[in-house]
This record gives structure tokens, C-alpha cells and sequence, in this order.
């Protein structure tokens, strides 16, 4: 088997020189470089902007997050003194209490539901759906593949414009007020709160705006998985992480029109009351419920999906290991793209039917076995292999603790007399930020880790990437892991105070938060101080075979590959492939075996 | 060890050990039990916590078998000098199939039997009691058969600091009574946006919607208060009533869908009392109106009857009045009753109630008398300034004795005297209000 890639096989006519300088090499002046980011259909500046621009809604969502943590640090209560006949009121345990007086709002209640919903609009909306896919999965897809960009580079820097636009409603409706519907949305409530005023139309418009920057990107995504891999790589040669962004693009092709027809119903509702949603005017509110979670129930899968997707490549890599049931792991992404557009019902179970409840749940089910198989394969991918434990490794090996408590307490809510209790719950709050977070946000930060070389061409600090990982994870435990109790106990969700036997749960939770922030900041100042003084990074530091690693320099040139590359072995192969060592011992050879020949890879030119 | 008794004894050692793994298990269980679930107090209980507790058990274990060999393999095969890789298979099919196989028989299961306890909760017993609950931002009423609604309040986690000095969850909260041992269906529906009816400690939520009725359906058990664990709860004087009598025994009702301002504050009481005490109760709520009259009213035995301004007192809280307007001046989302009477009012979009405008020609009474009435049957009429027309309509929901009962009580915290019976009380405006503990 003749196994060097990257050599002169397959040339390429287009060596012009500028395309051969790393993606980062400025222009000449500032302004031309400005110029150039806001004008390039270059796959990998884009996705760099996505990053940044991803990254800043997640510290903007970050502090909403924080904000509703202080409020709940005590519950709200009225204290009555007496004295000499004189009595005085006076509300205690209530941050937006004093606020709400500050800004003559009549409540406390309606400072904290505004603050909320911004935080679920914005890291649902504008972070975790966008997160991976839009600057991971733009600026690694088509190094993964072989190729010079994705299938429609123009219509990419469209997604990104159209990100921004949808962004800006965003933002412009939080700044004249804020809304308080709850990411949700849920009909008549949303219909009728702030009657007459345009901001609750700006943010339902952000969303609807946003969807179709998910949609491009979707398509892209698909035509390039189609077309562009290079030569020798068949659908079963690509990386698993291209694998999982397929499944992604899949339903956020076809689930996110009916989040646009839904989200343009609502405006209508609002603006002109046509009455679909109103049940005043002959309308059903639960149609809404229906159609809203007929999408935002798949896109729970475009948000996990993506996370699994990294941690197929960091436990490969850094166990040096095939990914364990590689078929499986591939069909179970398709497998839960195709189940996540029949269980939207599980949102329901408070609000409709007895068969349609049955029926949800019993599908509801069948996605806990996809997502079982991928949880065992990963683990089982760590026997026997040679387990580096740097910072994305820690978050694969944090990642399967948290998702896992994520993926077995949705049994809980899938059976429907525990659901009867739990649901609007804490328990459903905790449940769902150890997928979304725990598992989704956990992943895309290993991620970061793992490819911060390859987009960058620095190294990070391993101490400080690893001091941030357990922060992040104590931290992220001691914030949750309380929330699942307190719900079982019969704590609502979203609300401004509660009464004092959740007290202790609350102020864990709230503590937690802090360490999670600490955590997070860590993070921050190691990437500032490694794109600052950080050392430069070999084209393959951690030896992976797929050939971002294998054939493409760090950073990138601007073409990724100074010739197509020729695929000649699986993206995990290393019982058979080594890729040369960058530093000496750095990369042990594999066992020798007998009649088995090992093929070594170049790594950058 | 002697020979002879060797086995025996080894058995018996054997069987002690079974044992008390058994024990061990046992109390893992009922450890766990205490940590997750607060007590149970309906039918519904027993299936959804066996659930609840063998999901757990499942969770514990499938969490263990991921985690101890992700932690001891992280660690034995963790990349050091002269540790590389070795081959293993790519995949195994029977592993694989074991896990999709195993998954899919426990997950089987707990579909059947959530399924089971589902059903439970919505197929009520043709004997049950119905109490209809209409869910309204933001406060819950309740109407049982005879007429009568909710007669009492309290005010949740009401607790004495000092002398001087009492505090409390939320404003007054309505007490929804039910009978021990008799299933009950409430029957649920909305005013304005989407609710839900949830009872933590019967282990049941339902949807409470304005376009159709829902229903939920359940069995109290427990109205022994000597079984409530002491300060679990209230420390309310209600509370403190119940616990001397040992009768009745107090759960949480919660809002459980978001509905805007003051949605952790749209609560209520369920009281589980015995067969007796639940029908004199609602006998004693259903006659509450006749109790009260205006100056020189007599009952039949020709007692004066309580004063007006209490039946006002009492629709403030029944009626959840008490959710937007404060009796003590402190601000909400309606305007406070407290020396509210009387006072010249601005109208959102101009005009006020006219007080003094033309003195003589009309005269505060019936001025405000009127607009007090006009405000309760079309709230949305004349809005005072400043503060957000959300009041859903009180029009078939409050009798005229009612509307006289809010407006004497209105006039009663404005200092007006009038309608005090000689020898009543003495008006300490809001006074009263203070203190949870003296209302009940």
C-alpha cells in the first residue's frame, strides 16, 4: 500500500504567491486588511469571525447567566417591622428589586424575566447553534476533506452577514428594553406582552434572521461533504467530526423553514392578529407549542450533534486509537438526525393528549439508544490506547461524565408519570444545561484547545489550559448538579424567587456559577497570552492522521494545501500510520507485528 | 473452627452476608429515597417515586459501568516513556448489540410503567370530587360544587423574626381544601395566558389553558398533621391552627408555566383534611357573604352582622386582589388601597376622577364608589396613570354584595368610618395587614 499523501500527487495550477503565506499574514495597511476580513470568502477567516463573534455572545449570554444567579442567591421576601404602631414594609433578598425601583419598574419579577429570556435567546440563538458548525466546522470541513474552500464560498460570507443581521436585531431589542417571553416564546403570553411595542418583533425577527444563516450553512456544508473530499476518500474514510457535521446540516436544512413559517405566524399574530395562535379569535396556543418544538426540538441534536462530533476527534487523537465501532458511531449521527424530528412531542406531555403523549414518549426513548452506542464506543476507544492527558483530553474525558449524567437523567423525563412532576422543573434546567453545556459547550472548548495551533500557529500554556479545565468543570457540577435535586423537590422553573427549603440549592448553585466565571476567565487570558507570546506551533503537535494535521501548514495557507491531497489511509489508522515525529519521542511507534508494514506520514511543508 | 460445623457455619456466614448486603442495599435505597424525594401524599406517589427511584438505581449503575473504566483505562494507558498503543479490534459485534439490547429492554420498562402511573393521573373515578380552578395572572381561584370559594390565605413561609419583626415569601396566597382519601378532579382552565397546576407533593403537573378545560386527577392521602415534619413547611399561624388540631395538612401549589411578572408568586395552598372537616369547611366558605353587613344589618337571630369592610377584606385576598394591589402602600402591579380612596386619579390618555372639580355638584362617594365598580367589571376602561392595563375583567366573578365589600374596605384603609359599626374596631389603617399571624 503506497501511503505517502501530500506529496506532488494531483498538482494544482494555482500557485499564486500570496496564496502560499498562512491565511493570517496581514496587508499592508489596516485598513486594507479590514477591508480583506470583511470581504473574504475565505472558509477559515470566516470562521475565525465566527469564533470571535460566537465567543463574545457566549460571554454577553455569560453575564445574563450570572445576573439570574445573584437574584437567586436569596429568596425575595417581604419583612414586616412594627414599631410603636409604625409599620414598614421592606423587600430583602432581591438584587432586581432594587433595580426595578431604580428604573420605576413595577416589579422585580419583570427585570429578572427579561434578563432570562436574553440568556436563553442568546446562547440558544446566537451561540450554541452557530458554535460549532459556524467557525469550527467552517475552518476545519474542508481541510478535513482535502479541499481549497467549501462548495459556495460567497454564499459562506453571505451566512456570515446574515449572522451579523440577525445579531443586530438582537441586540437592538435588548437595548430599547428587552423582551420577557422566554426563548420560547409560547403564545398567548407572547402575543400579548409589551402590546404596541417593536422589541418583542426585533428579537422573534433576530431569530428568524438567524435561521437562515443556519440553513446556508447547512446546504454548504452538504454540497461540500458530497463533492469536494479528495481523491481516495470515501464516505467512510472521512473524519467522524465531518460525519456529525452532515447529520447537523441535514436537520437544520429541514427543520429550520418551520422555525421561520412559526417565528413569521408570530409577527403576524402580533402585528395584525390574524388570529391562528389566539384563542380568543378561535385560535390554538398549543399549535405554537407544536410548531415551535417541531423545530427547536431537532435543533437540540444540531446543538449536540456538532459536540459529539468533536469528541470523536479528540479521543482518536489523543488516545491514538480507530474510533471504536466507527460505522456505528457514523450511522448513530444519522440515526439521531432522522429520531430527532419525531419526539418534539416530549415538550408536550403538560399539554396534550393521552395517545399523542404515549406515543412521543415511547420515541422519545428510542433516541437514548444512539446516543448510547456513541457514549460506550468512546470509552471503549480508550482501551489500550496511548491516552495524552493534555487539556482536550480532559474535556473529552469531562465530556462523557457530564453528558452522560445529561443523556440517563433524560429517562427521567421521557417516562411520563415522572415527567407529570418534573417537568418545568429545575430538573428539566439541569438536565438540559449538562447536554447543552456539559456536553455541546464542553466539547467546542476541547475543541478550541485541540485546533488553537492549527488556527493560530501558537501553542496555548498546558498548566493553565488544564487549571481552567477543572474550574470549569467543578465549577459547572456545583452549579448544576444542586438544580437536579431542588427540581425533584418541586422548584419551578423561571422564577424570580422561591421559598426557603430551596435556599441551600440556590446558594450552591450560585456559588458555583462564580467558580464556572473564574474558569472561563483562565481560558480567556491563556488564548490572549498565546496569540501574544505564544510559542509557534508544529504543523501536527498532537500527531493526528487527518490532514488539517497531516498535510496542511499552521497556521493554513491561504489555498489550505500547496497540492490536493491523495487520501491513502483512514483518518484514525494508527496501528498501521505514524505521522512523523515533530519532536523526537514525541510520538511512539506502534507495536511490531508480524507481516504488517508501518506507513509514515509527513506532516506540513 | 471444629470440622462438624464447618459448612454450617460457612453458610450461615454466607446467608449473614446476603443479608446484610441485602440491609446495605436497603439503606443505599432509603439514603437515597431521603436525598431525592421529599414525601409523597397521593396515590400517584408510590408509582411515579418507584419509578423515579428505579431510574435512578439504573442511572447510578449505567453511570458507574461508563465511568470506572473511563477512569481506570485514562489512567493505565495514559501516554508515558515506553507505553505505546496496542491493536485491538476496530469493533465487536456482540458488544455492540449487547449495548443496544440491554438499553432497549430498560428503557422498555420504564416506558410501560411511566405509561402506567401516567394514566393514573388523567382517568378520574366517576366518584370524584370536581373542584374547577381557573388560573388567572396572577393567583389561582377555586370554585367547588356547593358555590363556596376559597375562604382563607396565608401567607407562605410566614416566619417571626423578633417581636417586632415578621417576613414572608409572596403575598397572600388562597388555601384550596380537599378531602383525605377521595380522589378529586380538578377541572382547569385559564383567563388570559397558559398556566400550569402543579402539586409537588402529589407528584402532579397539568397545563391550565384559555381555550379548554384540562384536568388533573388525584387521591390526598396523609390529613394527619402530626405526620408533617416540623417547619418543613409554614410556620404561618394557619399552619399552627392545623398542627394543634392535628388536622389538615399543608402542600405547595405551584405555577409552573412562565406567565410574566409575578409568575413565582402565583401560588396556592392545598390542604388535605379529613372527610368531616373538609365538608364544614366548605359549608362555612359557601355561606361567607351572609356574615357580613353594612351598619344595623342583623342575621337572622338579630345579631349585627360583621362588619362590611371584613367581607372586603376577605374578597381582597379570595379574589386575588391581593397579588397586584397592596393594603400597606407598598408598590405593586396595580395601585395600593391603602389611603387610596378619595385621592384625585389620573387617567392614562387624560382625564381623572373627578374629586373636587365641581364641589358640591358631585361628591367623592359616589364618584369613586363608581369608579371602584366600573374598574372591577371594565378594568380596562380608565386606566390610572402610570401603571399597566393587565387587570383581567371581575364581571360574573363578583357579586354586588362583593363589589360593596371591596369598596367599604377601600374607604375602611382610607380612614373613612362611616360603614364601622358602632363598637367595631377602630380603623389602624393597614395595621392589621402587618402581621400574617393576626388574620387567621
Amino acid at each position: 500500500m503506497a501511503s505517502i499523501s501530500g506529496t506532488n500527487v494531483g498538482a494544482h495550477g494555482h500557485d499564486h504567491a500570496h496564496h502560499d503565506e498562512p491565511y493570517l499574514t496581514p496587508k499592508s495597511s489596516l485598513w486594507a486588511t479590514i477591508i480583506d476580513w470583511a470581504t473574504t470568502i475565505d472558509h477559515k477567516k470566516i470562521g475565525v469571525m465566527y469564533l470571535v463573534a460566537v465567543l463574545f455572545m457566549f460571554f454577553l449570554g455569560g453575564v445574563a447567566a450570572l445576573a439570574v444567579r445573584v437574584e437567586l442567591l436569596e429568596p425575595t421576601r417581604t419583612v414586616t417591622t412594627t414599631v410603636n404602631g409604625e409599620t414598614t414594609v421592606q423587600i430583602t433578598g432581591s438584587v432586581m428589586h432594587s433595580v426595578g425601583m431604580a428604573t420605576d419598574m413595577a416589579s422585580a419579577g419583570d427585570w429578572y424575566n427579561k434578563i432570562f429570556t436574553l440568556h436563553g435567546l442568546i446562547m440558544v440563538f446566537l451561540v450554541i447553534v452557530p458554535s460549532i458548525p459556524a467557525s469550527l466546522g467552517n475552518f476545519l470541513m474542508p481541510l478535513m476533506l482535502g479541499a481549497k474552500d467549501v462548495a459556495f464560498p460567497k454564499l459562506n460570507l453571505a451566512s456570515w452577514y446574515i449572522y451579523l443581521f440577525g445579531s443586530f436585531f438582537a441586540i437592538a431589542s435588548a437595548v430599547v428594553g428587552g423582551v420577557d417571553t422566554g426563548w420560547t416564546f409560547y403564545t398567548p403570553y407572547s402575543t400579548i406582552t409589551d402590546a404596541g411595542h417593536w422589541k418583542v418583533v426585533f428579537m422573534i425577527l433576530a431569530a428568524f434572521i438567524l435561521g437562515f444563516s443556519s440553513i446556508l450553512t447547512g446546504l454548504n456544508f452538504i454540497v461540500t461533504v458530497h463533492k469536494l473530499r479528495a481523491p481516495g476518500m470515501g464516505w467512510f474514510d472521512m473524519p467522524l467530526f465531518v460525519w456529525g457535521m452532515y447529520g447537523t446540516s441535514l436537520i437544520q436544512v429541514l427543520a429550520t423553514p418551520v422555525i421561520g413559517i412559526t417565528l413569521l405566524l408570530l409577527i403576524f399574530e402580533r402585528l395584525f392578529h390574524i388570529g391562528i395562535f389566539d384563542p380568543r379569535m378561535g385560535g390554538d396556543p398549543v399549535l405554537f407549542q407544536h410548531f415551535f418544538w417541531f423545530y427547536s426540538h431537532p435543533v437540540v441534536y444540531v446543538m449536540i450533534l456538532p459536540g459529539m462530533a468533536i469528541m470523536s476527534e479528540l479521543i482518536a487523537v489523543f488516545c491514538r486509537k480507530k474510533v471504536f465501532g466507527y460505522r456505528a458511531v457514523a450511522f448513530s449521527s444519522l440515526a439521531i438526525a432522522a429520531i430527532a424530528f419525531v419526539v418534539w412531542g416530549h415538550h408536550l406531555f403538560t399539554s396534550q393528549g393521552e395517545v399523542a403523549a404515549a406515543v412521543f414518549s415511547a420515541l422519545t426513548f428510542l433516541v437514548a439508544l444512539p446516543s448510547a452506542v456513541k457514549v460506550f464506543n468512546w470509552v471503549a476507544t480508550l482501551y489500550k490506547g496511548s491516552i495524552d492527558l493534555k487539556t482536550p483530553m480532559w474535556y473529552a474525558l469531562g465530556f462523557l461524565f457530564l453528558f452522560s449524567i445529561g443523556g440517563l437523567t433524560g429517562l427521567f423525563l421521557g417516562a411520563l408519570s415522572v415527567d407529570l412532576h418534573l417537568h418545568d422543573t429545575y430538573f428539566v434546567v439541569a438536565h438540559f444545561h449538562y447536554v447543552m453545556m456539559g456536553g455541546t459547550i464542553i466539547a467546542f472548548i476541547g475543541g478550541i484547545h485541540m485546533w488553537w495551533p492549527k488556527m493560530f500557529g501558537k501553542m496555548y500554556n498546558e498548566f493553565w489550559g488544564q487549571t481552567g479545565f477543572w474550574l470549569v468543570f467543578i465549577g459547572f457540577n456545583l452549579t448544576f448538579f444542586p438544580q437536579f435535586i431542588m427540581g425533584v423537590h418541586g422548584m419551578p422553573r423561571r422564577y424570580a424567587s422561591y421559598v426557603d427549603e430551596f435556599l441551600i440549592y440556590h446558594q450552591l448553585s450560585t456559588v458555583g456559577s462564580w467558580v464556572l466565571l473564574l474558569g472561563f476567565l483562565v481560558h480567556f487570558f491563556n488564548f490572549v497570552h498565546s496569540l501574544a507570546a505564544g510559542p509557534k506551533a508544529p504543523p501536527n503537535p498532537w500527531g493526528a492522521l487527518t490532514l488539517e494535521w497531516t498535510d496542511a501548514a499552521s497556521p493554513p495557507i491561504t489555498h489550505n494545501f500547496h497540492h490536493e491531497p491523495v487520501v491513502t489511509h483512514g483518518p484514525y489508522d494508527y496501528d498501521d500510520v505514524v505521522p512523523a515525529q515533530t519532536k523526537p519521542g514525541e510520538f511512539p511507534l506502534p507495536p511490531k507485528a508480524e507481516g504488517r508494514t508501518v506507513h509514515v506520514v509527513k506532516a506540513g511543508h | 473452627m471444629g470440622g462438624s460445623f464447618g459448612n454450617d457455619s460457612i453458610r450461615a456466614r454466607k446467608q449473614f452476608s446476603t443479608e446484610a448486603q441485602a440491609m446495605n442495599t436497603l439503606a443505599l435505597d432509603s439514603w437515597l429515597r431521603d436525598i431525592w424525594l421529599k414525601p409523597g401524599n397521593s396515590n400517584l406517589a408510590p408509582s411515579v417515586d418507584g419509578l423515579f427511584m428505579f431510574i435512578l438505581w439504573v442511572c447510578i449503575i449505567s453511570f458507574i459501568i461508563l465511568m470506572v473504566p473511563m477512569c481506570w483505562w485514562a489512567f493505565k494507558y495514559r501516554r508515558r516513556p515506553g507505553h505505546v498503543q496496542m491493536r485491538t479490534p476496530n469493533h465487536n459485534t456482540f458488544l455492540e448489540i449487547t449495548w443496544v439490547a440491554v438499553p432497549l429492554v430498560i428503557v422498555t420498562i420504564i416506558f410501560f410503567w411511566g405509561f402506567h402511573g401516567y394514566m393514573h393521573g388523567q382517568i378520574a373515578s366517576s366518584q370524584a370530587e370536581i373542584i374547577n380552578v381557573e388560573g388567572k395572572k396572577w393567583n389561582w381561584t377555586v370554585t367547588y360544587a356547593n358555590g363556596a370559594g376559597s375562604g382563607e390565605q396565608v401567607y407562605l413561609d410566614a416566619k417571626r423574626i423578633d417581636e417586632n419583626t415578621v417576613s414572608h415569601a409572596y403575598q397572600a396566597v388562597p388555601i384550596i381544601v380537599v378531602p383525605e382519601g377521595r380522589p378529586v378532579k380538578f377541572m382547569l382552565t385559564s383567563s388570559d395566558v397558559i398556566h400550569s397546576f402543579y402539586i409537588p407533593d402529589m407528584r402532579i403537573k397539568m397545563d391550565v389553558f384559555p381555550n379548554r378545560k384540562t384536568s388533573l386527577t388525584f387521591t390526598p392521602t396523609n390529613a394527619d398533621a402530626a405526620l408533617d415534619q416540623a417547619g418543613s413547611l409554614y410556620t404561618s399561624a394557619a399552619d399552627a391552627k392545623a398542627a394543634a388540631t392535628g388536622k389538615g395538612r399543608d402542600h405547595f401549589i405551584f405555577c409552573a408555566e412562565y406567565c410574566g411578572t409575578f409568575h413565582s408568586e402565583m401560588a396556592a395552598i392545598l390542604r388535605v383534611l379529613p372527610e368531616d372537616e373538609y365538608n364544614a369547611t366548605l359549608t362555612e366558605w359557601a355561606n361567607i357573604e351572609g356574615k357580613y353587613g353594612f351598619n344595623g344589618e342583623k342575621d337572622k337571630a338579630g345579631q349585627q352582622l360583621l362588619p362590611m369592610w371584613q367581607l372586603g377584606q376577605w374578597v381582597h385576598k379570595a379574589q386575588g386582589c391581593a397579588t397586584c394591589h397592596s393594603v400597606d402602600g407598598s408598590k405593586g402591579s396595580g395601585p395600593s388601597w391603602k389611603g387610596y380612596y378619595g385621592t384625585e386619579v389620573n387617567f392614562a390618555g387624560g382625564g381623572k376622577v373627578a374629586v373636587g372639580l365641581y364641589p358640591g355638584l358631585r361628591d367623592i362617594e359616589s364618584t369613586w364608589d363608581n369608579y371602584i365598580r366600573e374598574s372591577i367589571l371594565e378594568p380596562a376602561k380608565h386606566i390610572h396613570e402610570g401603571y399597566p392595563n393587565q387587570m383581567p375583567t371581575y364581571a360574573g366573578k363578583m357579586s354586588e354584595r362583593q363589589i360593596n365589600g371591596v369598596i367599604a374596605y377601600m374607604r375602611y384603609l382610607a380612614g373613612k368610618t362611616d360603614n364601622i359599626p358602632t363598637g367595631g374596631p377602630k380603623p389602624a389603617a393597614g395595621s392589621s395587614e402587618a402581621k400574617p399571624e393576626a388574620k387567621n
